[in-house]
Formats: structure tokens, sequence, C-alpha cells
């Protein structure tokens, strides 16, 4: 094998190894991100809160995950896939409960608006009901 | 190829579950999850009810792709289930079981999704109507406080007009009150003038009528004393008539003194205010008791000719009084023939009270006094008590 022979084959071989890097590697980080970006978005929307149990959940799946070697590829795609379905329902379960806790607000806001204008129309009507007593007195 | 492909899947899957369901996952939903200890059927059946909820919360109208994802994974395992139970397989009933269990925790976890997602949307709905009939009460509320604020503003409107109106009726009722008490006064005033010209007058025509009076008794005097013997004392005026009208010891007159008592008569009809007394008197001649009763008849007969000369009987009196009240000395024919009298007594009007003066001068049309009736007191009697006892009564001069 001549020198050129073997630096194509150094070439190659680096190449193959590269590319099968890359090949394994890709689908992981783009899945990391994902799970990452779950996350991130169910923390937003305040899971910590309403969701904490599934919030921590998908942590550790992201966590387990990170620390798998290559030869755990698949198992490490599975836990990213877990935590993001997890952070998912985390972020949609904890956005609904603040949808929850504004209704709530909103209902009591309803009950203080029925509230103050039964009161004003008690007012107005007592004020309407003095026009009609006759006037006593300097 | 493929069945290496589905042999990785499958491992893929399998572990993918294992992991999904590693832990006790406890939504904040309430919903029950998988665990790695539930059964295939009993993740079966947890999937289907996660559906029916979806289903029920509306999931095809809020979160359609959730689902449709959810009822896709759960047909899917459904068929795994179906496959694994027709077929006797080992091999392929782990097979099918795990992509049973796979599909049917995919399909709960796409039914909670949906779920949630369908709750938040009508929650959303709810806040969105809730808003809106937040919005309305608070405009309600604005008009019931701007209803009241009015309604305050009338009132304290009417309460100031009803005050104002007050305060014009005291002030019209003040100026009534002082028309009123100016109106009176100035009636109060026209009437005391009207009294005060009125007294003028009355005392005007009281002067008048006094003067007239006196004139014509002053006339009437003058008359009187050409034909009789006239003078005057505190009580009245006197005239007297000698004896010679009547025959000796009797009380007829004679027939030529008629002319004389007509004159009298005529005169004294002129005193229409005056009270009359006839007085007879005797000298000592003959006893008391004849002598008292020829005074009183000679008395009676001249007042009984003055009235058939036209003197009001009412005004006239007569009384006797004996030989008692000698104007001279029975002891000579010329003292006794001066004590053989009778004597008309015009009585002086009685002395009025100063009230009475007072009245008398307002009441200008008073009728003038009437001359007191013989039974009054002040009138003498017309038949006196008997004088004290007298010597036999005198032979009368002719």
């Amino acid at each position: 094998m001549s020198a050129f022979a073997s630096r194509l084959v150094i070439r190659a071989s680096l190449g193959t190894g590269l590319f099968a890097l890359i090949g394994c590697a890709a689908p992981l980080l783009h899945e990391i991100s994902q799970a990452q970006n779950a996350i991130n978005t169910a923390q937003e929307a305040r899971a910590e809160q309403y969701a904490s149990d599934l919030l921590v959940e998908a942590k550790s799946s992201l966590d387990e995950a990170m620390v798998l070697g290559g030869g755990q590829r698949q198992e490490a795609r599975e836990l990213l896939l877990r935590a993001q379905l997890q952070a998912d329902l985390a972020a949609a379960l904890a956005k609904e409960r603040a949808i929850a806790e504004q209704l709530q607000a909103a209902r009591d806001q309803r009950d203080a608006a029925k509230s103050a204008a039964a009161s004003a129309q008690l007012a107005a009507r007592a004020a309407k009901a003095e026009l009609g007593k006759p006037i006593t007195g300097p | 190829m493929n069945r290496r492909g589905d042999r990785e899947r499958h491992g893929a899957n399998a572990r993918l579950l294992a992991g999904l369901t590693a832990g006790v996952l406890v939504a904040a939903a309430g919903c029950v999850v998988p665990t790695t200890l539930s059964s295939t059927p009993a993740l079966l059946d947890q999937a289907e009810r996660a559906v029916q909820r979806a289903q029920a919360d509306e999931a095809i109208r809020y979160a359609p792709d959730e689902f449709l994802n959810a009822k896709t994974a759960l047909e899917k395992a459904t068929t795994a289930r179906s496959e694994e139970e027709r077929n006797s397989n080992f091999d392929f009933k782990q097979r099918r079981d795990q992509t049973t269990r796979l599909a049917a925790y995919q399909a709960w976890h796409d039914a909670e999704l949906a779920s949630t997602k369908a709750r938040a949307a009508k929650e959303q709905e709810m806040i969105a109507a809730l808003r809106t009939e937040i919005s309305q009460l608070e405009a309600d509320t604005q008009r019931y406080q701007a209803e009241a604020e009015a309604a305050k503003q009338e009132r304290a409107r009417q309460i100031a007009e009803a005050g104002q109106a007050q305060a014009m009726a005291k002030a019209e009722s003040e100026t009534a009150a002082k028309e009123r008490a100016l109106r009176e006064k100035a009636q109060a005033e026209l009437r005391a003038a009207m009294e005060t010209a009125e007294k003028e007058r009355a005392l005007q025509r009281t002067q008048e009528l006094e003067r007239a009076k006196q004139e014509l008794e002053a006339k009437l005097t003058g008359a009187m004393k050409e034909i009789a013997q006239v003078r005057e004392e505190k009580r009245g005026l006197i005239i007297g008539l000698s004896d010679i009208l009547f025959d000796f010891g009797k009380a007829t007159l004679l027939p030529g003194t008629q002319s004389k008592l007509a004159q009298l008569g005529k005169i004294l009809s002129g005193y229409a205010d005056r009270r009359i007394v006839i007085e007879g008197y005797t000298d000592n001649v003959g006893s008391d008791a004849f002598n008292l009763q020829l005074s009183e008849a000679r008395a009676e007969s001249v007042r009984n000719a003055l009235i058939e000369q036209g003197v009001s009987p009412d005004m006239i009196s007569a009384v006797g009084y004996g030989k008692s009240k000698p104007v001279a000395s029975n002891d000579t024919p010329h003292g006794r023939q001066q004590n053989r009298r009778v004597e008309i007594v015009v009585m002086n009007p009685p002395p009025a009270p100063p009230e009475a003066q007072s009245s008398s001068a307002t009441t200008a049309t008073a009728p003038p006094p009437t001359p007191a009736s013989p039974a009054t007191p002040q009138a003498p009697p017309a038949a006196m008590p008997a004088p004290p006892p007298t010597p036999p009564p005198a032979t009368t001069a002719p």
C-alpha cells in the first residue's frame, strides 16, 4: 500500500468515523434541544407551582439521558422523548392551572362587580324614593 | 432490515415505556397516571378513560390534533392487543404487548394533553364571558351611580326650592302682616278721626241745642214773667200763683183763671225735657188735715188744667204741703195771703255724672232726657206724706 493509499485509507477512516459521529450525535442533540425547550417552556409556565412532579420527572429524565454513554444512545433518545412529553404535559397543566386561577379571579371580580352593582342599584332606588317624600323642616 | 428495524423499534418502545412509567406520576389534573406496575389491560383502560374524558371536554373542538393523536394511539393499542390475544407465539405476543403498552401510554398522554388544552380553552372562553359580564356590571354600576347622583341633585334642588318657597311665604306673610297692621292702624286712625269729628259735631250740636234751649227757656221765662211771678231757685224755676184762682176753702178754679192757665200751659209745653211739679200751700187757718187736703186738691186742679192745655201728663205732677213751708207770717192778713199759694216748679235737670256728660256728648242723636215720672224718687210724690199736725185751716181769701 502506498503512502497515498495509506493516506486515502486514513482519510476515509476519519471521514467515516466523523460521519458516524455526526450521524449518531445529531439526532440526540436535536432531541436534547427539544426536551430542554419543553422544560424551559414548562418552567416559564410556572410548572414548579402547578405540575411540579411532572417537571421533576422531566428534568430527571433529561439529566439521566445526558449522562448515558454512546453505547446507550437508544436509551438516551427514549429518556429525552419521555422528558419532552412530561414537560409538554406539565407546561399544559401549568398553563391550564394559571388560566383556572385567572378564571377564579375573574369570578371573584364578577361577584364583586355584581355586589357593587346591587349596592349602587339600592342606593339609586333609595335616592329616587327620597324624591317623592315631603320636605319637612328648614 | 425491516425485521431488525422492527426489533430495534420494539426495543426502543419497550425501554421508552419503561422509562416513561419508571416513576409514579401524579399529575395536578388528578388523573390516574400509568405506571410500570400497571397491567396492560389497566393501561388500556386508563387510556380509554382519558380519551373519553377528552371527548367529554370537547377536545375535538379545542385541541383536535392532540385528540386525534390520542384516538389513533388508542386504536393502535387496541389493535395490537387484539393481535396479541389472537396469536399464541410468545415472542409475537411479547412484542405486541410492548406495542400495546406504548401506544396506550401515548394515547393517555395525548388525551390528557387534549383535555388540559380543552379545559384551558374553555376556561379562556369563560374568562372572556366573565370579563364581558364584569364590563356590563361596571357599566350598570356607573349608570346606577349616575342615577343616584342625579336623584341626589334633584333632591337637593327640591330642598332648595322648598326653602326658597318657605322664605318667600314667610316674607309674604310678614309683608301681609305689616300691610294688615298698617291698614288696621289707618282704619283705627280713621275711626278715631271720625269719632273725634263726630264728638265735635255732637258737642257742637249739643252746644247749639243747649244754646237754643237756653234761648227758648229765656223766652219762655220772659213770657211767664209777664203773666206770673217768676223766681229762680236752685231746684228750678218757680212760678207763683196767688190764691185768687180759687174760691174760699175750695179747690175749683175760677172761670177767670182759665185764660191765664192756658197761657201758662202753652209756655210750659215748651219745657219738654223738664219735670214740672205743682205745689199747693195754705195758711195756718184750719186744721192741718184740711189744709193739706185743700193744698193737694188745688195743686191737682192746676195740674189737670195744664194737662188740658197740652202739657204732657207724664211730665207734670202735683203735691200739697198744707200750711207747712210758709213764705210769710200768718199773723197778718197780708202774710196769710202770701202763704196761700200754688207754685209751679219747673225742675232743673239733675246734674249728669261726668261719664254721662261725655257719653251724652258722643251720642248726639240720643233723645233728650225724659222727665222723670212722678213715681221716681227724684220727683216729689203726688201725694206727699201728711205734714205734721197744724192748726185748723184759715179761711182763704176770695
